[in-house]
């Protein structure tokens, strides 16, 4: 758990790890799916490894591209 | 049914695009330089080439350049290039018929060397979810399908640098058999530290200091090639197509042979290189007294140059000082599996500027060769028949054979 | 004139036995050759189980001087060939006639690997010291070694290539063989393909994406094709060898024909490079394809041999498109994976698989699909459950699909009088 992670933050290391431009309002917009946004299985796969690795996510998180970022961030800052 | 190739997109050190790469490999240019992709360099290879202007950035979606190896950039670009060079837009192709194939060396050897010392260093869980369609050699092949909708036959082949002209003759063998278009050609980026040290191996490498005469093929002082970055990629078509939608013809596939003699045997290569091109020349329906220019493969290598100039004298026979022979590759090195599709893109602007570039760089080619290797400046030449010639490290000969298209009949 | 591509010799190395008799006793056994791996130490891996080769290179023949040389995949390769070759009993007049044509998706991974760490003092130096390195790494960095490697055994002097589409080199490689045979460009081709990428580098690329199968606890059970509980694939290695030979100059030299390479084609999804589309358009296509140059419709097809390779996505993807092929025989053809006793061997399979499909029809028995306990509901086809089957094969159906959206179709005949 990382709860000092800030929505840019994660939007940040959203666009670092997957090439799509990313900024913290669409982070925080529920309807916004990683689909919407234009990441794919394999960037969302690169995004949960990099969470796990160094924000303390569990290894067990899973998620679908047809989900938020806005539940990654509560997930990760421990707000879900 | 004959395929002809009406895009062309390159990328070598000598220049990104046509309009940059054909000015600089007609004048004899010589675009080789010291190693910049890293450093220090440790190596005893110092003068590489690179294509030192190129970044993504312009080129490429930021989000698959972060899953890519530079090779795939390369050709990305270059496809992206020579569809617009073709004016082809693949959505007018019917589906299913507009293909890709590529040949393929090293792959993404880059990314490869970066995730793997990721797992090395950090763990198994450091490894990114890219490495596993980044290092792979179909990386090529499967991004221009995916970033241009080809959903035509595609593959992969791996001779080599022999492998760019079987590549093509694959291309067109999918033309023979229903296809409307392919993308076909060959992309290197072997500049990371351990692909470099993969490479010194092969012992075939110039390590000379000097750009302007490390790499000089046919020489008295030939002592290795420059490896490079860079390739090509082609558009080729159905000539009936290609005519019914009112683009240019720029050149004829008309023949292609393969043989095998031996990895690292390239003493043995001119019987080899000698049977490819007559098999290539049979399948064009021409003599060998049509050819009017042969691209060279061009090892630098004393017994290798001395194989491939003993093929040219035998194919040739008495005529074989008097038929021009070039290796543009001097001037900006040697990239593997894109290296002889760079020469066909070569002999595709040498047929339609009636003009044979020079070998750079060149200029005491040994006479017991008795080759008429064109050096110093391009010579004029009305070419209608164009040979390029192709060896793979691990021993594979490959021929292919260019012509210049028939004008169109005047009709009523 | 149409030229009709023999298959005359047949080699196989894979998990569970070496040689073309162990492999086919274990398939129709309906045995499981996944483990725990060993080749190396899995702790801190995802996944941590494979199909392994019990391969020992001199026990198989190689000399000193060939295992020093050859990475594992060439070894298999070689010990393929030359098992296919004695069965051809090849007398071959023409060298520049013979040609080879092998696939591998991942190349010299093992030996890369093993001299990666080697020279960047186990990851901490990103500038190798190259003296360090083997004297072979050179053959390491292009797969055309392997091919390479093939024709030095056979003494081929014609076209000698490999085919690296991914996952479906195995295909691809025996279906641009057989073209080399159609197109008079060779009157006999070596053709298959080798893989051993059970190395950390591989195994952790797959755990990065979640292909693999996790099920660490119960190796035996893991590879679970069209089963509702599958987690993925289970890697594998191994290799398998087909001599194919012009039809006439199978026949004139009175040689054993096993099988006819009668169609091949390959199309892509253009969708994702691992993706795969819901309707599985793109394989039907091929599989269409390959069905009209071996001039046989849907009902001719008497087995399928699926990819099947456990993963949630692919075995409802080909579900999908066997049945907009096939239509109503769909459900009527038996349609099995081989993968769920020997793994995924990623460019090797494809090869490896025909050669299962070449004994299917020689042998008359269909391989069962192993460990298929609870059909997923989505995949409804009739996949020939832990048991083989004896049935009378006149035509067989071979598909893969490969990371790049390559889909590759080939269909064999049983060997008929011309």
């Amino acid at each position: 758990m990382d709860a000092h992670l800030s929505p840019n933050d994660l939007a940040a290391l959203i666009s670092r790890c997957t090439g799509v431009t990313v900024t913290g309002e669409q982070v925080t917009d529920s309807d916004r799916t990683f689909d919407d946004l234009g990441v794919d299985s394999l960037g969302l796969m690169g995004v949960l490894a990099e969470l796990q690795r160094n924000h303390g996510m569990s290894r067990d998180v899973d998620m679908q591209p047809d989900q938020s970022p806005l539940e990654l961030l509560n997930l990760v800052s421990g707000r879900a | 049914m004959s395929p002809v190739v009406t895009g062309l997109g390159v990328i070598a050190p000598s220049g990104i695009g046509v309009g940059d790469f054909w000015p600089a490999v007609r004048d004899g240019h010589v675009a080789l330089g010291p190693v910049s992709r890293f450093e220090p360099n440790p190596y005893p290879v110092v003068v590489t080439g690179e294509v030192s202007e190129f970044e993504p950035e312009g080129w490429i979606d930021p989000r698959i350049t972060v899953q890519t190896d530079r090779f795939t950039h390369f050709a990305l670009a270059a496809a992206g290039m020579a569809l617009r060079d073709a004016e082809l837009d693949p959505r007018t192709v019917p589906p299913f018929e507009f293909g890709v194939v590529t040949a393929s060396y090293s792959g993404g050897v880059e990314f490869g060397q970066r995730e793997i010392e990721r797992l090395w260093k950090d763990g198994p869980e450091h490894v990114g979810p890219y490495q596993s369609i980044a290092w792979f050699y179909a990386a090529c092949t499967g991004q221009i399908s995916i970033g241009n909708g080809l959903r035509g036959p595609s593959g992969v082949l791996v001779a080599d640098e022999a492998g760019g002209l079987d590549a093509i003759a694959a291309a067109a063998g999918e033309l023979r058999r229903g296809a409307k278009a392919m993308l076909v050609g060959g992309a290197e980026a072997p500049f990371c530290p351990y692909s470099m040290c993969c490479q010194l191996g092969l012992g075939l490498l110039s390590t000379g200091e000097d750009p302007t005469t490390a790499y000089l093929p046919f020489s008295y002082r030939a002592n290795g090639f420059t490896p490079a970055e860079g390739g090509a990629m082609l558009v080729v078509e159905d000539e009936e197509a290609a005519r019914a939608r009112g683009v240019d013809v720029r050149a004829v596939v008309a023949g292609h042979c393969a043989t095998y003699t031996g990895t690292q045997r390239f003493d043995r290569s001119a019987e080899g290189l000698l049977r490819a091109a007559e098999g290539a020349l049979a399948e064009a329906g021409v003599d060998a007294a049509d050819v009017d220019v042969v691209f060279l493969d061009a090892l630098a290598d004393r017994r290798a140059d001395a194989a491939e100039a003993e093929a040219v004298r035998r194919l040739f026979g008495d005529r074989a000082d008097r038929v021009p022979a070039t290796a543009p590759k001097a001037g900006y090195g040697r990239c593997y599996s894109g290296a002889a599709v760079l020469d066909v893109a070569t002999a595709v602007l040498a047929i339609e500027h009636g003009t044979v570039p020079p070998t750079p760089g060149v200029r005491d080619c040994r006479f017991d060769l008795d080759l008429d290797l064109v050096t110093g400046a391009a010579r004029a030449a009305d070419i209608r028949t164009a040979l390029v010639l192709s060896r793979g490290q691990h021993g594979g000969n490959s021929a292919l054979v260019l012509r210049r298209p028939e004008p169109i009949q005047g009709g009523n | 004139m149409t030229r009709r591509v023999a298959v005359t010799g047949l080699g196989v190395v894979a998990p569970g036995g070496n040689g073309t008799k162990a492999f086919w006793e274990l398939l129709t056994a309906g045995r499981t050759a996944t483990r725990p791996i060993s080749l190396f130490d899995a702790a801190g891996f995802r996944s941590r189980i494979a199909a392994e080769c019990d391969f020992d290179p001199a026990e198989a023949g190689l000399t000193a001087a060939e295992v020093a040389r050859m990475d594992r995949y060439v070894q298999f390769a070689a010990v393929a060939a030359d098992e296919a070759w004695q069965q051809a009993e090849m007398d071959l007049a023409d060298p520049w006639r013979l040609g080879v044509c092998t696939g591998s998706a991942v190349g010299a991974t093992t030996l890369l690997e093993r001299d990666y760490a080697v020279t960047s003092n186990a990851g901490a130096d990103w500038l190798v010291d190259a003296r360090l390195a083997s004297p072979f790494l050179h053959r390491a960095l292009s797969p055309a070694a392997l091919a390479a490697e093939v024709a030095d055994r056979v003494g081929a002097r014609g076209p000698v290539r490999t085919v690296s589409t991914g996952c479906t080199a195995g295909l691809d490689a025996v279906g641009h063989a057989a073209r080399l045979i159609e197109e008079d460009r060779a009157d006999v081709v070596v053709a298959g393909a080798a893989e051993s990428p059970i190395s950390p580098i591989a195994v952790a690329c797959f755990d990065a994406i979640r292909a693999t199968s996790a099920r660490n606890d119960d190796p035996a059970h893991a590879a679970r094709p069209f089963d509702l509980d599958r987690d993925g694939f289970v890697l594998g290695e191994g290799a398998a060898v087909l001599v194919l030979e012009e039809w006439e100059h199978a026949r004139r030299r009175g040689a054993v024909v096993l099988a006819e390479v009668a169609g091949f084609a390959t199309r892509s999804n253009a969708h994702h490079m691992t993706g795969l589309t819901a309707e599985g358009v793109e394989m039907a296509e091929a599989v269409r394809r390959a069905m009209d140059q071996a001039r046989l419709g849907p009902d001719d097809v008497d087995y399928v041999n699926a990819h099947g390779s456990g993963t949630r996505q692919n075995d409802r993807h080909e579900t999908a498109a066997f049945r907009r092929v096939l239509g109503a025989r769909a459900y009527e053809v038996p349609v099995s994976s081989i993968k769920s006793m020997i793994g995924h061997s990623l460019g090797a399979i494809g090869s490896i698989e025909l050669a299962a499909c070449v004994l299917a029809l020689t042998e008359g028995v269909v391989p069962p699909t192993a460990n298929l306990d609870t059909p997923d509901p989505e995949c409804d086809l009739d996949y020939v459950p832990h048991t083989a089957r004896e049935r009378d094969l006149r035509a067989v159906l071979s598909v893969g699909s490969g990371f790049g959206g390559f889909q590759s179709a080939v269909v064999l005949t049983r060997a008929r009088r011309s």
